[in-house]
């Protein structure tokens, strides 16, 4: 055999069925009887890895890899090999999360557990946060679809271009936040987390905004997968055409430019990519966030260019919070290079940057953290329902803080989609 | 002496390692009479530090005493200087190939002194590897401390005896052009507190010069455990993170690209292989332990080995009693067979990386044979729990 042709016939998974970006590839591995690598490439739904295995003995193996680090593996019995998701999910609405989530009880093959259903999570409650001018405020929730079925709920949001956060607690949910992409629509998935890992929060909540290349993306960098991160962005090449596309979508742009970033590869890039990412989308911290650690890994040679570094860290925190984890490790690796001996007049910046980090919370791509409100990130975990006291004397010099919550804000996990 | 092995290539690059373990604190609790600090925070004397760096420094020194030893091998870049420092309440010494020697203390001065050497011979070559390892007390302030065995010699400034991690390697990345592999084994407790009412910050071991460009190639950094964390080990013994990543670098993980001969072990999968080993640990223990890893830049590996990486596997059948009565049998793609009697207990065994079938047959008809094709065994651990009704 020369050629192996492998299919990805997933007709609803790794995308929600309306995405921007519905045709995204996942990394494949042909594998020898040892384990030992072959060949490897991508696959999408439109298109087929096209594999020369002609150097190759038998058995072969072919790995496919899913944003969750759960992989799939078949046997090669010809020159044709198709994975399919015929029977991924048990709703089509809730099936484009399946792949981001490495146990489920959304897999339809899985009998659902009391363990694994999201009932015993009635009486924990959502609460959404929007920044406006520099202060974090309990918005209305008003999501326009709302699903849910034993497994999951599931919400659809409309977001302006400012930053976005969706809290959850409960009294056997520690409070967490978690940052929403904003200037879209963005679906987020909530149900119970089945993970082994010890880190691991009772309700795992999956984001997305629709750019499942993006995401994907993310969703290996989060789990420092370089490897087949680095086979996702090689087919296009992905993670550069995510930046330059940024004035058509700046958020997947972030997503690039973190990629770029994290393999060493953004020195390749103009620095005006950067530069613009980071002014012309002023609602996006991680724009800031991103040049910051530029200009910083860069060398900042001079005392005018080290201003300019200290000013885009001091910016990222006026527009609230990074989108993504990938930011909460550049802001922490910016900080730590810029922190003054002494005494500094952005001690409040820096002061945040190391609570956001003491904070932070695992949540794979998506930014998580604990604290009352997305102005007060606390590594102190509350539990039950949210109270009326919230901190608003707080030192705000540089960063975004809260204001009280209205009582339309917060929904019941028990009143979703029923 | 902190330099125990230098033999630096003719040419091309090499690898130069510098493992620091610290168990005795004179001004920390349980420490020296008479010398303990004002706010010791609550930090004993460790009995496994000292024990975890001399296994990782007798790891690394074990083929320079016998070839054919399991140990550093990586023939692209061959290991080219060691330095070890130990503080410990006895003495620890080192075999190496010009005799056995004792680290010296790991106080702060030569902690300083040996990581400018470090620092100097991996900026030697473009393509040289550098392995940094501590293991002792450490504290997540604004950023990751490290504590020298001097930590609290001045109850005034008990910090300008602890170093700044997350600022050595902001540095350190900016002056070597190769891989670095920074392997911390010590705790993260978060202490915000303490930072901001004791004036807690101490320097890196060297400051990074920001005017110049960071320049690695690959950076590794493998933490025992997560931010806000406790890493663990038992009285006396090598620590369970040093533990699992001294198992993941003899053998018990590596990757083979495509036409290479040989299995390479690099950040990402080291790190992978670090957290799989922890977590099949966590079973049995009583606090669980989860580390944590930043891997950027190319992937460069640290260990190439000719032999394929094995995997410790553990297949049982339930109920216990349909497990006594089965008999199991692992075949390799290749055809290699690992037959067990289910009488003897859990199917335990190690084989080399690749696929394989798992059969459990009962011995007279007790169960229906199961049997699962084409599982790819991964090192380095492999579990399948199988079940069956009578």
């Amino acid at each position: 055999m020369n050629d192996l042709t492998v299919s990805l016939h997933y007709n609803t998974a790794t995308a929600p069925p309306d995405a921007q970006s519905s045709d995204v590839a996942l990394p494949l591995r042909v594998l020898d009887a040892d384990g030992g690598l072959v060949v490897e490439g991508t696959a999408s739904r439109s298109t087929p890895a096209q594999l020369d295995v002609s150097r190759a003995g038998e058995p072969l193996f072919v790995r496919l890899t899913w944003p969750s680090g759960k992989t799939e593996t078949k046997r090669v019995e010809g020159p044709q090999l198709v994975f399919d998701d015929a029977s991924i999910s048990r709703n089509e609405w809730a099936a484009w999360a399946v792949p981001r989530l490495k146990t489920s009880g959304l897999a339809a093959e899985s009998p659902i557990s009391e363990k694994a259903g999201i009932g015993r999570f009635d009486r924990a409650w959502l609460r959404l946060w929007q920044l406006k001018e520099q202060k974090w405020s309990a918005a209305t929730f008003a999501p326009t679809q709302r699903y849910r079925n034993e497994a999951a709920v599931q919400l659809d949001f409309t977001l302006d271009q400012t930053g976005w956060c969706l809290q959850l607690g409960g009294a056997t949910v520690p409070w967490v936040i978690i940052s929403l992409p904003p200037g879209g629509r963005c679906r987020v998935l909530i149900t119970p987390n089945g993970s082994n890992d010890p880190r691991k929060e009772p309700l795992k909540v999956v984001v997305t905004g629709f750019r499942s290349d993006a995401e994907t993306l993310l969703e290996f960098l989060s789990r420092d997968s370089l490897r087949a991160a680095r086979s996702v962005a090689n087919y296009a090449p992905l993670a550069t055409k995510m930046l330059e596309g940024k004035f058509d979508d700046p958020v997947a742009a972030v997503a690039g430019a973190y990629f770029l970033l994290r393999t060493g590869e953004w020195k390749g890039i103009p620095p005006w990519w950067f530069e613009n990412l980071d002014l012309r989308f002023p609602w996006i911290a991680d724009g800031s966030i991103i040049r910051c650690a530029v200009l910083t890994r860069a060398g900042l040679p001079d005392d005018d260019s080290r201003k300019k570094a200290l000013s885009r860290l001091t910016e990222s925190l006026k527009r609230g919070v990074p989108i993504f984890a990938e930011g909460l490790s550049l802001l922490h690796e910016s900080a730590s290079a810029l922190r003054p001996e002494g005494k500094s007049e952005r001690a409040s910046v820096f002061e945040m940057i190391d609570r956001l980090a003491a904070s932070s919370l695992w949540a794979g791509a998506a930014f998580a953290f604990s604290g009352d409100d997305p102005g007060s990130p606390n590594p102190k975990r509350h539990r039950g329902m949210p109270t009326q006291h919230h901190r608003t004397d707080r030192k705000t010099v540089d960063s975004a803080s809260a204001t009280e919550p209205e009582s339309s804000s917060i929904i019941m996990l028990r009143d979703i989609g029923r | 002496l902190t330099t125990l092995y230098n033999v630096l290539p003719a040419a091309g690059p090499g690898t130069h390692v510098l493992a620091i373990g610290v168990g005795k604190y004179p001004h920390l609790l349980g420490g020296e009479a008479g010398k303990l600090t004002a706010k010791p925070l609550g930090l004993k004397q460790l009995s496994s530090p000292p024990l975890s760096a001399a296994k990782l420094l007798e790891w690394c020194l074990a083929p320079t005493l016998v070839p054919s030893a399991v140990g550093y091998r990586n023939p692209s870049c061959p290991l080219a200087s060691v330095d070890g420092l130990i503080s410990s309440a006895t003495p620890v010494s080192i075999a190496t190939p010009t005799g056995t020697q004792v680290p010296q203390a790991a106080t702060l001065e030569n902690i300083d002194i040996a990581f400018s050497a470090w620092l100097n011979r991996l900026k030697g070559h473009d393509d040289n590897i550098g392995l940094f390892y501590f293991c002792g007390h450490g504290i997540m302030v604004a950023d990751h401390y490290l504590l020298a065995e001097d930590f609290g010699h001045s109850s005034n400034k008990p910090w300008d005896r602890a170093f700044d991690l997350s600022n050595t390697i902001r540095a350190v990345e900016r002056e070597v052009k190769g891989a670095v592999f920074f392997l911390i084994d010590a705790c993260r407790m978060i202490a915000l507190d303490v930072a901001l009412t004791f004036g807690g910050n101490p320097s890196a071991l060297k400051a990074a010069d920001l005017k110049k460009e960071v320049t690695r190639q690959s950076l590794s950094v493998i933490k025992a455990t997560g931010e806000g964390k406790l890493a663990f080990a038992r009285e006396n013994q090598v620590s369970r993170f040093t533990d699992a990543l001294l198992a993941a670098l003899s053998g018990r993980c590596g990757v083979k690209a495509a036409g290479a001969t040989t299995w390479d072990v690099d950040g990402e999968t080291l790190a992978s292989a670090v957290r799989r080993l922890l977590d099949n640990g966590n079973k049995a223990a009583k606090q669980s332990q989860v580390s944590a890893q930043e891997i950027s830049g190319s992937s460069i590996a640290l260990i190439k080995s000719a032999s394929i990486p094995s995997a410790a596997v553990e297949i049982d059948l339930t109920p216990e009693e349909m497990r006594n009565r089965a008999k199991f049998l692992l075949t390799s793609a290749k055809g290699q067979e690992y037959p067990h009697d289910g009488a003897n207990g859990l199917f335990r065994a190690v084989v080399p990386r690749g696929f394989y079938t798992v059969e459990a047959k009962p011995k007279g008809g007790e169960f229906a044979a199961l049997k699962f094709e084409d599982q790819e065994i991964v090192p380095p651990v492999f579990d399948l729990p199988m079940r069956t009704s009578a």
